[in-house]
């Protein structure tokens, strides 16, 4: 762990000592210690005892340790005490088992982790883990989140954390169902606008090049017409117009075009969008009952299903009456 | 399947039960002799060798002498299919060069084949008919010629293929002609450089001889050219006219198409149709061939071709910047942008605009995960996924396995969403064949019920027709004789014949005449969904190049 420790057999030695004197050590220099501080301090140990002492400490999780660069250009291994707040102040009083589940679900961060995860970090049994979070939840020391991925699972995560957008899907969420209502009436504003934004600049220009470049439109203009709008009772960022007007792209509605950005400028490429219109009509098969027919599969010249019979042929037909 | 089953529709609507018949047999076996065809159908052989004939004279039919020394016949189904396009070629043609072109290509597509002479012979005579009909002046014989000389010049019609005899003077094959004869006119005199070609399949000369070239075998010895319609070119040019709607459509001004027209007119001359890219046209040669009428400015079109290659680049693109620019048109590519259209209008009709949202992710992203499709879309994860399986169940999308352990495990196994295009264009125009089968099937089933009573009105018009005149001229006759009485008696005569229609029935066929008018419409538009996929797919397919030889030196 800490350093590579040559093997040999030792008297077992009481270490508890040891530990007690570090972990004085470490709140003395709160910037971190290495071996060398240790064994000035302790010069009757020797390294394998430091050794024990240390990888106890970490295993409980009093110390952790991290990497510095030394004088040498050789990496040096720091120890220092862990955060009193992350770790035991909390959970102070609390048994061992509830310290560690704190510590991997804080570990998590905003994301969350799920309960199985959990349970295989922990090597804890299934109730026994079960009473220890409804234990913590209770106190509120950490929350359960409905992930929208999937309906069923729950993660859990500290209780004053903001859960991340990938849990609760953004703005496009609301009570952890989509709100498809929302993203199409979004889908819709911005195409109209961006059709307005079409329709004057061809009425403004005559030229076609200033037409065209009259139809563009930047996501934060985009964006700024929404909030005038006052739609969204939420707050939406230029992300989520963003998501928006990609939908928009992939309906084929619109066109992205990146202006390069002036040489020698700082600025990236601007992401510019316009109005596409239609290659083509409706293409000939869809004009048809074929085109949508469920059963075009099973159609044949004599059966069940066929021209001579079809309904829908024949609902087409009287239709255009 | 379903293009076989359209064509043998077709082929029965245009020549009878057993042409169809044996065109089925021909199809359905690959090839066959005349004796298979007789054996398998029970027709007998001397009316399977008459349907031959037509199939041979319409250019359906091909033969070639197999190792046994029998002559195979095979079927070109897409010969049969382009029937459908004969009202377009004709109104083409009508378009380009008048009546008289229309007439001419009309009797070729019709009769398959013919000479120039009794062509131009027959026509004239048609056309004047018409002339008359209609009150106008008559046009001579030298304006037709002067037409057909125009459609060969521009590819519209071109040579027929030339059987090759074996030594006992039969025919044994037929051979394309040179590619500096096809579209060359015979020298104007006729006389002995004419190129000789006797040679048509023995159970065609027949045909030939008793009706077509009865007039030039008895003006001259020499056999004459026979001249067919060459589809491809006019195919060609439906698809030229297809690329320039999309551009017009797509950037909203008919100015755009048109200047994309100008740049394919001058492409038809210089450039291969099978070509993928067109050969480049400078842009003062687009300027200069330009139609005036247009009246654009030099800075117009500037800013148009800038457009087009910025916005369109999959239609025109600038190739170099010499002679004022470059520009080609990537016929291969603007034909697979307009292929995806088409498909992905078929997905908006038959899945949904959503599932529209998630099919074009799956193409700009080519290769996809489902999770990936999910979070670009903006729709619950469930109904996205409800759709994505929906168009997969369909062949619309296509799946890659990508196992990371052998054992292919799902668990462990990427499933990368993608789309086929060629193989959607294949399932799309599949479809369509079966579409349009469908509604031909059912333009004839509302003709043949409605048989009965459109034979009435008819007749109900022919005789109040004929009434009419014997009325005028009795009138013409006796002029004052006629009492207002005698008129009244004539009105009701006339009234009597009309109430043998009762209004039901009126309006039955009022009803019947507007269902076959729709289907016919409905056919139309079919057809340009299969037009543009048989066009790309026809693109799509490269013939195996054949290997250089190899140098034995191995340099």
């Amino acid at each position: 762990m800490a350093t590579a420790a040559p093997n040999i057999k030792q008297e077992p030695v009481d270490d508890g000592d040891f530990e007690g004197r570090i972990v004085l050590l470490c709140q003395e220099h709160t910037e971190g210690i290495n071996d060398a501080i240790i064994k000035a301090a302790l010069p009757l140990s020797d390294s394998v005892q430091r050794v024990t002492a240390l990888n106890n400490l970490l295993k409980t999780g009093r110390i952790t340790v991290f990497q510095k660069k030394g004088t040498s250009d050789q990496p040096v291994l720091l120890y220092r005490l862990k955060d009193e707040a992350t770790t035991a102040g909390p959970v102070k009083g609390a048994d061992h088992q509830e310290k560690l589940v704190y510590q991997i679900i804080s570990e998590a961060g905003n994301k969350g982790v799920w309960i199985r995860e959990i349970r295989m970090r922990s090597n804890l049994g299934v109730p026994q883990l079960n009473k220890l979070v409804k234990n913590m939840e209770s106190k509120k020391l950490i929350k359960a989140v409905k992930s929208v991925a999937a309906a069923k699972k729950k993660v859990y995560m500290l209780f004053d954390l903001e859960p991340d957008s990938t849990i609760t899907g953004g703005a496009w969420y609301n009570d952890n169902k989509f709100d498809h209502e929302f993203a199409d009436v979004l889908n819709q504003q911005c195409l109209r606008y961006l059709e307005s934004k079409s329709a004057s600049a061809k009425e403004r220009h005559t030229d076609p090049l200033a037409q065209q470049n009259g139809a563009l439109a930047t996501a934060d203009e985009v964006h700024r017409h929404i909030t005038e709008l006052g739609i969204s009772t939420i707050k939406l960022t230029v992300n989520d117009i963003k998501d928006v007007l990609n939908t928009l792209i992939y309906d084929g509605k619109i066109k992205e075009i990146t202006r390069v950005a002036a040489a020698g400028s700082t600025e990236e490429g601007q992401k510019l969008y316009r109005l596409l219109k239609p290659l083509i009509p409706t293409t000939g098969l869809m004009r048809v009952p074929c085109g949508v027919c469920p059963v075009i599969d099973q159609c044949q010249d004599e059966g069940a299903i066929s021209p001579a019979t079809c309904v829908y042929l024949k609902d087409w037909l009287n239709g255009i009456l | 399947m379903s293009k076989t089953d359209l064509a043998l529709l077709i082929l029965r609507d245009f020549h009878g039960e057993i042409v169809a018949k044996i065109g089925e047999c021909i199809v359905l076996s690959g090839c066959a002799t005349v004796r298979q065809v007789a054996l398998s159908t029970g027709i007998p052989q001397a009316k399977v060798k008459r349907a031959v004939l037509i199939l041979v004279q319409h250019g359906i039919a091909e033969f070639e002498q197999n190792k046994h020394g029998f002559i195979d016949y095979k079927v070109d189904v897409n010969k049969i299919v382009y029937r459908l396009q004969f009202p377009k070629i004709m109104r083409c043609a009508e378009l380009l060069y008048g009546d008289p072109a229309k007439f001419m290509v009309e009797k070729l597509l019709f009769e398959g084949r013919a000479t120039m002479k009794s062509l131009i012979k027959t026509e004239t005579q048609r056309l004047n008919e018409c002339l008359r009909a209609q009150g106008d002046s008559e046009v001579a014989p030298s304006l037709l010629e002067e037409r057909f000389e125009k459609l060969v010049k521009t590819h519209f019609l071109k040579r027929c293929s030339v059987p090759i005899k074996d030594a006992r003077g039969r025919a044994v094959s037929l051979e394309a002609p040179s590619e500096e004869l096809v579209f060359v006119m015979p020298p104007k005199e006729s006389g002995t450089e004419r190129v000789k070609q006797e040679g048509e399949p023995p159970s065609k000369k027949l045909k030939v001889e008793g009706e077509v070239d009865h007039a030039a075998a008895a003006d001259s010895a020499t056999s004459e050219i026979y001249w067919e319609v060459n589809y491809k070119r006019f195919l060609q040019h439906f698809r030229d006219q297809v690329l320039v709607a999309a551009v017009a459509s797509r950037l909203d001004n008919e100015k755009a198409g048109e200047v994309l027209r100008t740049i394919l007119r001058h492409c038809e001359k210089t450039t291969n149709p099978n070509e993928y890219v067109s050969q480049p046209i400078s842009y003062h040669e687009i300027q200069a061939q330009l139609p005036r009428d247009l009246g654009m400015a030099k800075q117009t079109l500037e800013q148009w071709l800038k457009i087009l290659t910025d916005t369109m680049p999959e239609f025109v693109s600038k190739s170099a910047d010499s002679g004022g620019g470059m520009y080609a048109v990537s016929i291969f590519q603007a034909l697979q942008t307009l292929c995806t259209a088409h498909i992905e209008s078929v997905v908006e009709e038959r899945f949904g605009s959503k599932s529209l949202r998630i099919f074009r992710v799956i193409l700009m992203k080519r290769q996809v995960e489902q999770t990936t499709i999910e979070k670009c879309v903006l729709m619950p994860a469930k109904e996205a996924k409800d759709l994505l399986y929906k168009m997969f169940r369909e062949h619309f999308v296509h799946v890659t396995e990508l196992a990371k352990t052998p054992d292919h495990a799902p668990s462990r196994t990427f499933y990368l969403f993608n789309v086929d295009l060629q193989k959607v264009a294949r399932v799309v125009l599949d479809r369509s064949y079966k579409a349009m089968k469908n509604v031909v099937i059912k333009q004839r089933l509302v003709v043949s019920e409605n048989k009965r009573l459109r034979d009435k009105e008819n007749r109900k018009n022919v005789v109040i027709a004929s009434l009419q005149k014997q009325h005028s001229d009795l009138l013409a006759e006796h002029g004052e004789g006629i009492t207002d009485e005698m008129k009244e008696e004539w009105e009701r005569e006339v009234d009597a014949i009309k109430s043998m229609i009762t209004h039901h029935e009126y309006e039955q066929l009022e009803k019947a005449s507007k269902f076959i008018h729709h289907l016919e419409a409905s056919q139309q538009q079919l057809d340009s969904t299969i037009f543009l996929l048989e066009s790309y797919l026809a693109m799509t397919y490269k013939p195996p190049t054949p290997k250089p030889a190899r140098d034995p030196l191995g340099r």
